[in-house]
């Protein structure tokens, strides 16, 4: 049975049911509301990131539901992603934030990791510098806070 | 992009945890340098871990010990949730050390009102709120073993226990030797721990059965407890009052747990005790994991009580010597006591010897179909994998599904035809297999496979052939007609991903294997063109006919068949063999190289064919070390092309034929060198055009006809999703396709002499 999604400009998208939960939002609102055939309102996801999101959740819509292990130690995670993940997230960068911010709000958690590792990709083994360009910030600290800072946390520069 | 929102994607502190949760530290502290925002956003995960013995970046001394270190700072004392503290010199607690005292000093605990020498330094060095850290949650505390300190290292644990009792979540300890009052003042504390789950323990620092017993009842709100993995008994007592060295037997720490369970009856299957010394009332525990160490010289009763209190186990890992004892009290205990139990592993520091394995029938009819049953509430699957090897191992599957549950075990004792029967009913209830593996080790492998055994795993794969996704067999060396039997109809797998297997083909199966094809081709099976309608059909079926008689005879032996439980196959690993009749192997100047087992164009073809059948095939792993496979992953060459019309090994026999009859006429043996040159003539790479999915082809034979241009260049319009070719053969294997597959598609990763 399809399901209509509408996103923030409006635009409606109509899904499978078996797609459009696995967002946990959506599968709550959907139990929720019982059998309707009203549109979901998305007010929080644009047209092109709700997309982008479908295009993950149809691919994925065969994928076991991942089970939250309460011993499950995040920092034992890998970096690994998929080949077609990492091909999917191959996007500019506000686009991959809007879908982790998506993927947050929607609660799709299998998408929330892989843009999330993502993230954690371009940002590891870069200095401080390279963080900056990557990711186009502006260097606010003054001189003598940067000092401080680098002295309060100099047990744990790599040198 | 605008920083906005970047920095509100990264305030979610989900998001963040996600983020760095793979960092290193020194990921995380460039990510604080970055700005004031992201400052803010990183600081907490850099201070959430702060592990001591790991951190050499500053002398631990200077970090720990100086009043002015940053650690001191409330701001970053509140953002510290896990503390490993390696040594105690380290931790300012200590200082000033006490002058040593030839006394125990008393508790700071049980007798409040006498402050400790080290408790006013202890105080000072705090020097902010109390607790030190507010938002502790994991401590590990590892304390070396030094015969002439003063326990003043051990009322400081208590101390720092009893500050942050409310917040730890986990505890980590490793003491040696504790006088009777901190003992008990120690697990007074973990009783009144209530946010700790989890316990583990280390050294040896619990020296009666009765403080087995108390430490236990200590734990008993616990989620998850680790015993000590030795409870020595004392031979002497140093001047501080703490019992050191190994002077008793430690059967005494577990005698006297086993009457209480049993109402002082003597249980059946396990031995009488002597003397039942305490017996207290417990009540049964919150405990859902367990870790337990057991020494050679204990008995294996005292886990009996263990069990029985620990109605809610869910996991239990064993470390024990002797598989034997240790089985009866499973037996005896998990069924009826810890109906919960959905993962339990036994693991051993020495080698089994075939002697005390655990015969896999008797543990996996005690265990498995006690656990699968049990755990029938719709959420879980039970056991998803079995895989027999020495000794038995239980482990967790690595899949996203923590609940599911692989399983390995023995098969030793398993000698007879009859006990793999029983093996196989075991196995066969009660879950619904997802994974078979069969391990290596396993004694009895070759006897898994052998017909004359009643080819066992059949019984295993009848009823979970619905289920199975990956099945990997490689371990034993089964005759091609198994692997036949198994890749064909015979046995229907619909959702096998995956399949392992190594198979040795032998001169009779060559032959015989030959025959078969052409039997099918003559009853049209998988002609592609009807021979009525081939020009040259008529003459190659007469000349068949001249031939077919001779193999009619064997033709029972090896029946051609498709392999149709390989068509939806993702990932293929076949190790082929060829195996000379045992005269010639035993001769003493044979060797693999020296092999001169001429192989059937047909039969290569056959399998070549049913390897392309599986068009989803994502990796391809071909191992040989014999010279019929050295040309395969090569194009054949034009003047082999124009005279194979058709890729189906039916179609393509002829050629068979021929170089059969040249064999027959010379005892059925070739020139070795004639054999090449023909062989060199033509490989068979066209003819894996339908694995258009290849992503990992694995290529491993003692020679391998080098790779040309034009090769390559099938292989890159082919083969558009491959990234990794792994072609090493001892000899062999160079040539300008190489570079050209380098050269167009540079992140294609290739392993071979040629690099």
């Amino acid at each position: 049975m399809p399901v209509t999604l509408t996103s923030l400009d409006n635009q409606e998208f109509k899904v499978d049911k078996e797609v459009a939960e696995r967002s946990i939002l959506i599968k709550n609102m959907i139990e929720d509301v019982g059998e309707s055939d009203a549109p979901i309102p998305l007010p929080n996801v644009s047209a092109a990131v709700l997309t982008k999101v479908i295009e993950y959740c149809e691919h994925h819509r065969n994928d076991p539901v991942q089970v939250q292990d309460e011993t499950d130690d995040p920092r034992k995670r890998s970096n690994d992603i998929e080949e077609w993940d990492m091909k999917f997230m191959q996007v500019d960068q506000e686009m991959l934030f809007e879908i982790i911010l998506a993927a947050n709000y929607l609660d799709i958690k299998p998408l929330l990791d892989v843009g999330c590792k993502t993230v954690a990709n371009i940002i590891k083994g870069k200095t401080p510098e390279e963080i900056r360009k990557a990711f186009n910030i502006v260097n606010d600290f003054t001189p003598e806070e940067e000092a401080q800072i680098k002295k309060e946390n100099e047990w744990a520069e790599d040198r | 992009m605008t920083n906005s929102l970047v920095e509100s994607a990264l305030a979610i502190w989900l998001i963040q945890d996600a983020i760095a949760a793979t960092f290193h530290l020194s990921d995380l502290y460039n990510c604080a340098l970055v700005s004031r925002a992201w400052n803010r956003i990183f600081t907490p995960s850099l201070w959430r871990v702060v592990d001591c013995p790991n951190t050499p970046k500053v002398p631990q001394d200077r970090f720990l010990l100086d009043p002015d270190s940053i650690l001191h700072q409330p701001k970053f004392c509140r953002l510290v949730r896990e503390l490993t503290i390696m040594n105690y010199g380290y931790l300012p607690f200590f200082q000033p050390l006490p002058p040593a005292s030839a006394s125990p000093p008393l508790s700071p605990i049980k007798e409040a009102g006498e402050k400790s020498p080290d408790q006013q330094g202890c105080r000072q060095w705090i020097n902010g709120p109390d607790p030190a850290f507010p938002n502790l949650q994991v401590l590990g505390w590892f304390l070396p073993l030094l015969e002439t300190w003063p326990p003043v290292v051990e009322y400081n644990l208590l101390q720092f226990l009893q500050v942050h009792q409310a917040s730890l979540h986990s505890l980590s300890l490793e003491l040696w030797g504790l006088n009777d009052t901190i003992f008990e003042n120690l697990c007074s504390i973990l009783e009144n721990m209530p946010s700790l789950q989890r316990v583990a323990l280390a050294g040896s620092w619990i020296q009666t059965s009765k403080q087995v017993q108390r430490f236990f009842w200590a734990c008993r709100h616990l989620k998850s407890t680790c015993l000590p993995q030795e409870s020595h008994s004392t031979g002497c007592i140093d001047k501080y009052g703490r019992r050191r060295g190994r002077g008793l037997s430690t059967n005494a720490a577990v005698r006297l747990c086993v009457y209480y369970n049993y109402n002082n009856q003597e249980p059946e299957g396990l031995f009488p005790e002597e003397e039942p010394v305490w017996t207290p009332i417990f009540e049964p525990t919150q405990i859902r994991s367990l870790n337990l160490t057991h020494e050679v010289e204990r008995k294996f009763w005292i886990y009996v009580p263990v069990f029985r209190m620990c109605p809610f186990l869910e996991r239990l890992e064993l470390e024990v010597e002797e598989l034997e004892g240790m089985t009866l009290v499973l037996r005896e205990c998990l069924h009826s006591s810890c109906p919960l139990l959905k993962f339990l592993k036994i693991t051993r520091e020495r080698q089994a010897e075939q002697a005390d394995q655990i015969p896999l029938h008797w543990s996996l009819g005690l265990l498995c179909p006690s656990i699968a049953e049990q755990r029938g509430n719709g959420k879980t699957s039970a056991m998803a994998t079995f895989k027999p090897s020495s000794p038995i191992y239980w482990d967790e599957d690595v899949e996203v599904n923590r609940d599911l549950i692989y399983g390995t075990g023995t098969t030793a004792s398993l000698t007879t035809s009859t006990s793999n029967w029983t093996l196989s009913q075991h196995i066969c209830s009660g879950f619904r297999l997802k994974s078979f593996l069969l391990d290596g080790k396993s004694p009895s492998r070759n006897k898994m496979a052998h017909p004359r055994y009643g080819r066992p795993w059949n019984y295993l794969l009848d009823h979970h052939r619905q289920t199975l996704t990956n099945l990997d067999v490689s371990a034993i060396v089964m005759p091609f007609q198994e692997f036949v039997h198994l890749a064909s109809a015979d046995v229907q797998m619909p959702h096998l991903l995956s399949l392992r297997a190594f198979m040795v083909l032998t001169r009779h199966e060559w032959k015989s294997l030959a025959s078969a094809i052409l039997a099918e081709e003559r009853g049209g099976v998988l002609s592609g063109q009807p021979e009525d309608q081939d020009p040259q059909g008529l003459l190659r079926q007469s000349q068949r006919k001249t031939k077919q008689a001779r193999k009619d005879a064997i033709l029972e032996t090896v029946r051609f068949r498709p392999w149709t439980a390989c068509r939806g196959l993702l990932n293929l690993d076949m190790k082929i063999d060829l195996q000379e009749p045992r005269s010639k192997m035993q001769n003493l100047e044979w060797n693999y190289k020296t092999c001169d087992m001429v192989p059937e164009r047909a039969v290569l073809e056959y399998i070549v064919h049913e390897i392309n059948q599986a068009g989803s095939l994502e990796k391809l792993t071909m191992k040989s070390r014999d010279m019929p496979w050295s040309p395969v992953l090569t194009l054949p060459v034009p003047a082999r092309r124009a005279t194979t019309t058709t890729t189906t090994p039916a179609a393509s026999f002829a050629e068979g034929v021929q170089i059969e009859d040249e064999s027959d006429s010379e005892d059925d043996e070739l020139d070795i060198l004639g054999y090449r040159n023909q062989a060199r003539a033509g490989g068979y790479l066209d003819q894996f055009s339908n694995l258009r999915w290849l992503k990992e082809v694995t290529w491993h034979q003692y020679e391998m006809t080098d790779l040309t241009v034009q090769d390559a260049e099938w292989i890159l319009e082919h083969w558009p999703r491959l990234y990794l070719l792994d072609v090493s053969p001892e000899i062999g294997a160079t040539g300008a396709g190489f570079d050209l597959l380098g050269k167009r598609r540079p992140l294609l990763m290739q392993n071979s002499n040629w690099f």
